[in-house]
């Protein structure tokens, strides 16, 4: 399978999860490779780990005014800490699922997890170039991003 | 030992070469190679003679090919056992050959054990 | 198969034939038996009526006494006659039934008995008579007198008769009563004789019936058992092929398939599977219809007894097909399958079906590609290294500068924001324009694996240009590439400067250029661009089998500032030149030209005024209908426009994004980019392009640039 393809079923279910749980679409920018230093990390992350066939990491880092307006969407009132990194933890859940489902056996998907604060560093191979696909919804501006070699 | 009923073998291809290599190939004991033939007349006019039992079958062969050949060898002797050797560019052709009453397809380039091991099963066919 | 089947039908017949059997043997016991039984009642009635008999000799003397006494008393001996009469008569009575019942008892045949009752019917006729007669003495044997009664004839005839009967009673007694008393021997024999037999055909019967019943009741098990098994062995067969991951079904002679298949197959051919349904049907939908043809006659070659199976299997027309699938999600998927057939034999005999098996290899496949394809970057990499030779370190240096530079500016240009349609168009045309100015430079140093990598990313950005529709999605495939470009010029990198450190210096171009203009032209090493545009014009015309000389003016007096985008334009130009401009030299021997072309580059001024960089060639001149035809084609232009385009209009369309006119895409020229490139190239400089020529003579383009200052700004983003 192709980095190509894994980025498109990444991004799809990053779509798919506006769609459906949201109900509002978002859109995707063009991607582009994060060059010299690390892409920004918004104020929650919701990521998984990969290794097996590939190595490395996927994730959704979004500021916390998206999230909120995403919760609201979602019916959601509470707006806590704790609510916030449920939902990207949620996005990053829906990446897993789809890994697993599209990739097979030759990938070995950790379970999500959250980390908060935009001064947070994700460690990554550093031979590796992240590929940075942002995803725009309503006036906010979330990244995903998909650091795999 | 045994008095094993010998197999009497004619090669039938056109390239001098391809009929010497399987005639040095040939390492099977109770197969005596009976002649060659370098096209499909060739063959025939051998079979009256030589009487062979089993036959390699070159497919593409000046005056008379492979095909045609196997039809008519199979017309004197039902029981004859032919061996397609050619190398497969269309699988339809060998499959052909096989219709009109050829037993097997060895694909060229082959090695000394693929021979042999195609001519064991053909005698066992 | 078939001795398996005949095994089983044996085995399903055994118990009926026993049974059979059994009751038939039952059957005939019992027959016995009852006329046994039936025998051994008549003797025991001829046995009563015998041992009844042997009393009547005694009876009749004793009547026969109470007559004679009656005689000689003058009494009345009606009554004693009468009785006589009445027992002589049961007596011929009793013989018949004896006889009958004798007959009966199935011993009318036996000699011992048969002369007994010879002796007894002799006796017996003997005194008989002699009872009969005294019987028929009618009226009364008595004439009363006054001197009392006295004995008339009758009576003394009767008197003559009793007396002679008495006096015979003692033989009688003896012939008769031994008679009876013999037959009365016999028949016991007989009825112990019978009696037996009976016991020993019921004895015999009773064992069979319980033998029969034990038979019954073993079958009865047995077949309890083997059902069983037959029920586990098939659970365990439908265990197998639910489990089995190959798709395995059974075709019979006419290729209808089998009542059983693994679960798999439905799995692995997207379809419902129909027992009895034919086997072509299910192949069709998934190879084209000549392939189809192929396998139905190989799998039907498989029924020919002479065709051995292991020596066909190279010509399985279904050994690996490329199928596709429609996907749930919408779309098809490739899949690759593989068809393996296989006789089932039974006793020897030919199979009567086949079994065949069908794999999903698309894995197998895979992994074989991509082993390919390492296969293929190897070659490639050492082809580069090869091709990386040739190349001066540090010329090798700047390539890998410039392009690093290029794509860096590719990513930065997606990078910036811009989610519209045209936005995204612009991007596009913009990573396309850095991307081809290193595909050139790469043409022109000869790297052609290079150029045959970046040549891979212009064929996605130019599969996406060609669509109707292109959104962020799109772009990914993109920057997967731009990705891999990155690592692989990364690598070439370092080669070029590990080259750069073991190349001996008289290696370098340095050495070749004077070192007056060395000092002026040079930078960090790069070759002079008269020097590097001689070589793409070399390489390019060698690639295009045209003549062609360069000359070159000028070129080392262009300001620093514009050396840059200078060499990118001219790199642009040359090639675009001798692809475009420059027929080939049999076109030019037919019109009358020298077969070798010229193609000439100046630049000149900086006095005051700017600089005109100009290129040259005496070529067949810019097609002016071929191309309106082409921005017509590739909707550049309205037809309503194009009917009002002036000839500078039409030629203005070479600079338009998208426009090319060369047949074919190849990795010199023909992405329609290069002449886009070079006006926005000129643009960024502040300059503009004019452009002379005249049909089957040349093709001037004369860049005015102006002088430089503030108007150049720095063209490239980091």
């Amino acid at each position: 399978m192709s980095l190509q393809r894994e980025i498109g079923t990444f991004v799809a279910a990053v779509l798919n999860y506006f769609d459906t749980a949201v109900q509002q679409a978002a859109v995707v920018g063009t991607p582009y490779l994060a060059l010299g230093k690390p892409p920004e990390i918004f104020d929650y992350t919701g990521m998984i780990r990969i290794s097996g066939k590939r190595k490395g990491v996927v994730y959704f880092t979004a500021p916390k005014g998206m999230l909120s307006v995403m919760l609201m969407r979602m019916q959601e009132t509470d707006m806590s800490d704790a609510n916030l990194r449920d939902l990207v933890g949620e996005v990053a859940n829906t990446l897993s699922g789809n890994a697993r489902k599209d990739f097979g056996r030759n990938f070995i998907i950790s379970t999500p997890s959250v980390v908060a604060g935009s001064s947070t560093t994700i460690g990554y191979s550093p031979d590796s170039r992240p590929i940075v696909v942002p995803i725009d919804w309503r006036a906010y501006h979330a990244n995903l991003v998909v650091c795999l070699n | 030992m045994n008095a094993l009923p010998a197999h009497r073998l004619m090669i039938v291809d056109d390239s001098n070469i391809m009929r010497r290599k399987i005639e040095r190939s040939q390492e099977i004991p109770n197969v005596e190679i009976v002649g060659t033939a370098g096209n499909g007349r060739e063959a025939l006019e051998l079979h009256a003679s030589a009487r062979p039992t089993l036959v390699t079958m070159d497919l593409t062969m000046p005056e008379m090919d492979g095909i045609e050949c196997v039809e008519q060898l199979v017309g004197r002797d039902p029981d004859i056992r032919i061996l397609v050797i050619s190398a497969l560019a269309d699988k339809a052709t060998a499959i052909e050959a096989l219709e009109k009453g050829a037993s097997g397809f060895l694909c060229k380039p082959f090695t000394e054990r693929q021979l042999n091991e195609a001519l064991v099963k053909l005698i066992e066919s | 198969m078939k001795r398996r089947r005949h095994d089983f039908d044996l085995s399903q017949l055994l118990p009926v034939v026993v049974a059979t059997t059994f009751a038939a043997v039952l059957t005939l016991l019992l027959t016995l038996g009852i006329q046994r039984a039936a025998q051994l009642q008549s003797a025991s009635g001829a046995l009563q009526l015998a041992s009844e008999l042997r009393s009547l000799p005694q009876y009749f003397a004793t009547e026969l006494t109470l007559v004679q006494r009656g005689l000689e008393s003058r009494t009345f001996v009606g009554e004693p006659i009468e009785d006589i009469a009445t027992a002589r008569d049961g007596f011929d009575k009793a013989l018949v039934r004896i006889d009958r019942d004798l007959e009966a008892a199935g011993l009318g045949s036996s000699i011992e008995i048969q002369r007994i009752r010879g002796a007894l019917d002799a006796a017996w006729q003997r005194f008989s008579p002699q009872l009969v007669a005294i019987g028929q003495h009618k009226g009364s044997p008595y004439a009363d007198t006054l001197a009392g009664s006295r004995l008339n004839a009758t009576g003394r005839a009767l008197k003559a008769d009793v007396d002679a009967a008495l006096a015979q009673q003692d033989t009688v007694t003896r012939d008769v009563g031994g008679a009876l008393k013999d037959l009365a021997a016999g028949l016991q024999d007989t009825v112990g004789d019978r009696g037996r037999s009976l016991r020993s055909f019921l004895v015999i019967g009773a064992a069979v019936a319980a033998l029969l019943l034990a038979l019954m009741l073993y079958f009865a098990l047995r077949s309890r058992r083997a059902a069983a098994d037959a029920l586990r062995a098939e659970r365990q067969v439908a265990d197998i092929l639910g489990t089995v991951r190959e798709g395995l079904f059974l075709l019979d002679r006419n290729l209808a398939l089998g009542a059983v298949h693994s679960a798999s197959l439905t799995r692995i051919l997207h379809t419902e599977i129909v027992s009895g349904g034919a086997f072509e049907d299910l192949l069709r939908p998934l190879v084209p219809a000549k392939t189809l043809a192929t396998a139905m006659k190989f799998v039907n070659l498989l029924w020919k007894e002479k065709v051995h199976e292991d020596l066909i299997d190279t010509v399985n027309p279904l050994n690996q097909i490329e199928v596709r699938f429609a996907r749930t999600g919408g779309g098809t998927e490739s899949r690759h399958l593989s068809f393996a057939f296989r006789r089932v034999k039974g006793g020897g005999e030919k199979g009567e079906h086949l079994l065949g098996i069908v794999t999903d290899v698309t894995d197998r496949v895979q992994i074989a590609h991509e082993l390919e394809q390492s296969k293929a970057e190897n070659q490639a990499q050492l082809d580069l290294v090869m091709q990386l030779l040739q190349v001066p370190g540090a010329q090798l240096q700047a390539f890998v500068r410039d392009s690093d530079m290029a794509l860096r500016k590719s990513n930065a240009i997606l990078k910036q924001p811009g989610r519209e349609e045209s936005e995204l168009r612009a991007k596009l045309n913009g990573v396309f324009r850095e991307v081809h100015a290193i595909k050139g430079e790469a043409g022109g140093l000869a790297l052609t694996s290079i150029a045959a990598r970046i040549h891979q990313l212009e064929d996605s950005l130019v599969a996406l240009r060609d669509r109707a529709h292109i959104d962020g999605n799109d772009f990914i495939p993109i920057v997967v590439r731009l990705d891999e470009l990155m690592s692989y010029l990364g690598g070439v990198g370092q080669f070029a400067d590990r080259l750069a450190e073991v190349q001996p210096k008289g290696d370098t171009l340095k050495s070749i250029v004077p070192p007056l203009l060395a000092n002026q032209v040079l930078d960090a090493g790069e070759p002079p661009l008269d020097q590097l545009l001689a070589q793409v014009v070399r390489e390019t015309a060698a690639a295009q089998s045209k003549r062609v000389t360069l000359s070159c003016r000028g070129l080392e007096e262009i300001p620093a500032p514009y050396r840059k985008a200078a060499k990118e334009i001219l790199v642009h130009m040359a090639r675009n030149a001798i692809v475009h401009g420059i027929e080939p030299p049999d076109a030019r021997q037919a019109a009358s030209k020298s077969d070798t072309a010229a193609v000439r580059i100046s630049f000149e001024g900086g006095a005051g005024d700017g600089y005109v960089l100009t290129v040259e060639d005496d070529g067949q001149g810019l097609p002016y209908e071929r191309i309106l035809d082409t921005a017509l084609r590739k909707g550049l232009v309205s037809p309503a426009d194009a009917a009002r385009m002036e000839r500078p209009a039409i030629y203005g369309l070479i600079f338009r994004p998208g426009f090319s006119t060369a047949e074919q895409v190849t990795e010199h020229a023909g992405r329609g980019v290069g002449l886009d490139a070079v006006s926005h190239a000129v643009r960024e400089l502040g300059g503009s392009i004019g452009i002379a020529t005249a049909d089957g003579k040349f093709t001037r383009f004369r860049m005015k640039l102006p002088a430089t200052g503030d108007k150049v700004a720095a063209t490239h983003v980091a």
